[in-house]
């Protein structure tokens, strides 16, 4: 037994598996933080209560996965601190800094897990900010979470698995989809297809989800260059190019998706190392193969790397057999030796994924000046390459402190992929020396009133005495 | 493999004091290289509050910080870009009978030097900034005072000092210094050594570390203060606000396009990474006093906080002159919270030195001298 603080962040696939594991073998002081009103994270996201809707017909295929895990954290209830509703916007000092329904809080840990998902990757295509134009898992959670459509004429666009899992949702739940397009050529697929057949399952799925768009008279176009969404109020058509002719489509709104950024600010507020990945073009998080990233810190799930629901599953308990060996309790080689084959296989699949996916960044250096970069900030392309040829920036941060992309609300998610792209193209340098955005905080918005009510009583007192002054002057 | 340079004037540190030297002496047609270990104006002089404040300085600082005001006004025509620097005016406002006192003190003194401080009255002070939303006994106003974007001042400084010829070396931190045969040999992290017969400390917070290879030893700490930052609002706080509570200033200011920024430290830094982190009860504390003396700040939110690594010294004035104990080193270092101001002409200054020995600015409150060093 142990009762070593355990602090888990993020309630989906990784971390109700981490917690599960850890509670089975004996920790018993752990607190599970998470944003969500529910536990299942975005892929078993769970709809509002009132909603009626069945499993199967919400998770598909996946219904059965999505129900277990749902049993698995609902068994925890009672036996773990579990504080939904609650964004954790900082680590410091071995604090966890909160933000819910009781305002603001410092939770102190002995250990933190982080299991923090992952968000849509964009690729800004001119007319990206009309109102209309979603990503790929707004659309998705719009439909799963809120049971609606974003349009009623839906084109589907980017690359990615998701790209077709959602059309496919869409056109199931009996929405209009107008087309896919698909930035990577089907030679892309064919190329990656050994890999793909790591995990069959998955790969004829994916095949699948192709033939009955297919079926229903869907347009798959592959190997696209995606030229400009056209709106005026909101979204009105998509322009693309394939084998040099040019097509318009007309429709009400967009889904548009390049897969998946790890959300790793925690973790780097948390002292986690990074390092670049080729394969997946992207920062991952540096562990030792077991989930640790710093001192006392673990991290599983897309939050760590992209790997889908089944390897958040498997890392997940991988961390919690990390933290339990760490804590001196009996941990399972057995278990241990399974996950690790299990991941074997993933990972394969995932370098068939992201070969069959390409990021079509070449595009970003043609990409118009007029262009939105980050949208927070309003910052143009044509404003980050001036900053860029006249300041001489030498890395992401620097250009951010130059033209303020990636200064907003959003602090750099949506567009700090995109910012070192262009930076690495326009100046010739390869990605991963251009860096990355350094995680801050708070990592999401803070109101001041919150955090006003963590303010040391001497200022209070200090307020009180001035107003006393005043009255009697 | 060492490669050797050489150069009239060598600048260690590539802050707002280092550029500002190294555009002053470029001027002057002398040849200059500037060494710094990062990159141009990334510490104190890229993250700070922007504030360009003569109101309330120490008496020893007035005459360059006057120099500096001229200087700032100008920016434009000397280096190509106005770093969105403006003129909106700064109070100190007052709740406390003992901080009024201080004021009405120091207003007369620091007018004799022209500084233009107006006192108000508390109704004045409420009249004039309708936004502030606590009654107050008083405040001191000086309507030149400003502010300026310090992530573009320094790097844009760099850009017209490297069109003047400049050699400015980043991410190649000096790594020891010597003097032989009346010059100084500087090693850089790279390798390469340089020589030259004159040589500016403008370390900053690591200043105490160059002159310790000269057997000096400055009394200078590293503090790190601290800003929070808002989302963007339409524009209401048209002045920098000055709020000491418990001993500790509360300053903010609104930028052009609307956010807002305050400060109230200390943070934590450290010299070895040339990094500082935000220490979160300050946030708690100043967004305390933002929501109380700013109303408006009431239902919004902020995006981001940091803090800076600066140098302090035990009087807080900088250490700025020629070291007793090598010809041809010039200090100006240690800023201690107040130097960004101070930045332009601070190369001025240094340049005087240089190029006649002596300044007219009074520098004397700054003398390397009035620390025991060894
Ligand atoms: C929008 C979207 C849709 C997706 N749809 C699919 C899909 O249909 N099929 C598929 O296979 N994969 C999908 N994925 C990939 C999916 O993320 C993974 O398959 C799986 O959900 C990963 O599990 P996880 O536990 O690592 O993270 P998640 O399931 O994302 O869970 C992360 C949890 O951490 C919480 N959290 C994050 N940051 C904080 C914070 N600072 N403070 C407090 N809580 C925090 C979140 O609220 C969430 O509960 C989708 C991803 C996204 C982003
Ligand atoms: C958060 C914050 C808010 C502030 N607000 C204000 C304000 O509103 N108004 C105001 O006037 N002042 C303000 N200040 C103070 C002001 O920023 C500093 O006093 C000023 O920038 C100091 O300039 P500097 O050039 O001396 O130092 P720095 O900007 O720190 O430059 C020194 C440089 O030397 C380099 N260096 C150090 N050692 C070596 C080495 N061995 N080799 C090569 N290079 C080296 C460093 O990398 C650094 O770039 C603030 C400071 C902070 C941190």
């Amino acid at each position: 037994m142990s009762l070593e603080k355990i602090v888990i962040i993020g309630s989906g696939p990784a971390g109700t598996r981490a917690a599960e594991t850890l509670l089975r073998q004996g920790c018993r002081n752990i607190t599970v933080i998470s944003e969500a009103p529910a536990s299942g994270g975005q892929i078993y996201r769970r709809q509002p209560q009132g909603f009626g809707r069945q499993a199967d017909e919400i998770y598909g295929s996946e219904a059965e996965k999505a129900t277990a895990l749902h049993r698995s954290f609902d068994a925890l209830a009672g036996s773990v601190d579990y504080r939904p509703n609650t964004l954790v916007w900082n680590i410091f000092d071995r604090k966890v800094f909160t933000n819910g329904p009781d305002g603001v809080e410092e939770i102190p840990f002995d250990r933190l897990v982080l299991t923090t998902g992952a968000m849509d990757r964009i690729l800004p295509v001119p007319g990206w900010t009309f109102p209309g134009v979603f990503t790929l898992g707004g659309a998705q959670i719009a439909l799963k979470h809120q049971a609606c459509a974003i349009g009623r004429q839906v084109v589907f666009a980017g690359a990615g698995p998701l790209l077709y899992l959602v059309a496919w949702q869409y056109m199931k739940a009996g929405a209009h989809v107008v087309a896919v397009l698909d930035t990577s050529a089907f030679a892309n697929k064919m190329a990656a297809s050994l890999k793909l057949l790591a995990l069959p399952r998955l790969m004829f799925r994916g095949l699948k989800f192709r033939r009955d768009l297919k079926a229903k008279g869907v347009a798959l176009h592959e190997g696209v260059r995606l030229t400009r969404i056209d709106g005026d109020r909101s979204v009105t058509a998509i322009n693309f190019t394939k084998s040099g002719v040019t097509q318009r489509l007309a429709c009400d709104a967009v889904g548009l998706g390049f897969g998946l950024n790890p959300e790793m600010q925690i973790a780097e507020l948390a002292g986690g190392r990074t390092r670049f990945d080729r394969t997946f073009r992207q920062w991952v998080l540096a562990h030792d193969g077991e989930g640790r990233v710093a001192e006392d810190v673990y991290v599983a799930g897309d939050g760590h790397a992209i790997g889908g629901a089944d390897v958040a599953e498997l890392t997940g308990e991988r961390a919690a057999w990390a933290v339990l060996a760490d804590l001196g309790l009996p941990v399972s080689a057995e278990r241990q030796s399974v996950i690790r084959r299990a991941l074997k296989r993933q990972a394969i699949f995932r370098q068939g994924i992201e070969q069959s996916f390409p990021l079509p960044a070449e595009w970003l250096v043609d990409t118009p000046d007029e262009t939105i970069l980050c949208r927070c900030e309003n910052v143009t392309f044509g404003e980050v390459r001036a900053a860029i040829t006249e300041l001489e920036p030498n890395d992401v941060n620097r250009l951010k402190a130059f033209a303020r992309p990636g200064m907003g609300r959003c602090q750099g998610r949506v567009c700090g992929h995109v910012l070192a792209e262009l930076l690495a193209a326009e100046t010739g340098r390869p990605l991963e020396e251009v860096g990355r955005l350094r995680g801050q905080a708070p990592v999401k918005p803070l109101h001041y009133k919150a955090a006003a009510g963590m303010a040391e009583a001497g200022i209070q007192q200090w307020l009180e005495q001035a107003d006393k002054v005043l009255e009697n002057g | 493999m060492a490669e050797a340079n050489e150069t009239d004037i060598a600048i260690i540190g590539g802050g707002i004091a280092g550029v500002a030297s190294a555009y002053h002496l470029a001027l002057a047609g002398k040849r200059v290289t500037v060494l710094e270990k990062g990159a141009v104006g990334a510490q104190a002089s890229g993250v700070n509050f922007g504030g360009l404040r003569t109101n309330g300085r120490a008496m020893a600082e007035l005459s360059l910080s006057l120099r500096a005001r001229e200087i700032w006004r100008k920016l434009k025509d000397l280096i190509g870009h106005d770093c969105e620097t403006e003129f909106t005016g700064h109070v100190e406002i007052c709740d406390r009978e003992d901080h009024l006192a201080a004021v009405e003190k120091w207003a007369p003194e620091a007018n004799a030097f022209g500084v233009g401080a107006e006192m108000l009255s508390g109704a004045a002070v409420a009249r004039r900034f309708p936004w502030i939303g606590r009654r107050m006994l008083g405040g001191i106003y000086v309507a030149t005072d400003g502010a300026a974007n310090p992530r573009l001042v320094t790097p844009v400084f760099a850009r017209a000092v490297r069109k003047l010829g400049v050699t400015i070396r980043e991410q190649e931190p000096v790594t020891s210094v010597g003097y032989h045969n009346g010059r100084f040999e500087i090693t850089t992290g790279k390798g390469a050594v340089i020589r030259s017969p004159i040589l500016v400390n403008a370390a900053g917070a690591w200043g105490k570390r160059i002159a310790q290879h000269f057997g000096e030893d400055y009394p200078l700490d590293v503090m790190a203060p601290q800003m929070v930052v808002s989302e963007p609002f339409a524009r209401q706080v048209t002045a920098t606000v000055d709020y000491p509570v418990n001993g500790r200033f509360f300053y903010v200011r609104q930028i052009s396009r609307g956010n807002l920024l305050f400060g109230r430290g200390p943070g934590r830094a450290d010299l070895d990474t040339s990094r500082a982190s935000y220490v979160p009860q300050n946030v708690f504390d100043a967004s305390r006093i933002a929501i109380d003396i700013l109303p408006m700040l009431k239902g919004r939110t902020f995006l981001r906080s940091w803090a800076g690594v600066e140098g302090k010294t035990p009087d807080s004035l900088p250490i700025l002159g020629p070291s007793p104990v090598r010809d041809g080193l010039i200090h100006a270092f240690g800023f201690s919270g107040h130097g960004f101001q101070l930045g332009p002409a601070t190369g001025a200054v240094v340049t005087d030195l240089i190029l006649k020995g002596k300044t007219a600015t009074d520098i004397s409150g700054f003398s390397p001298r009035r620390f025991k060093t060894s």
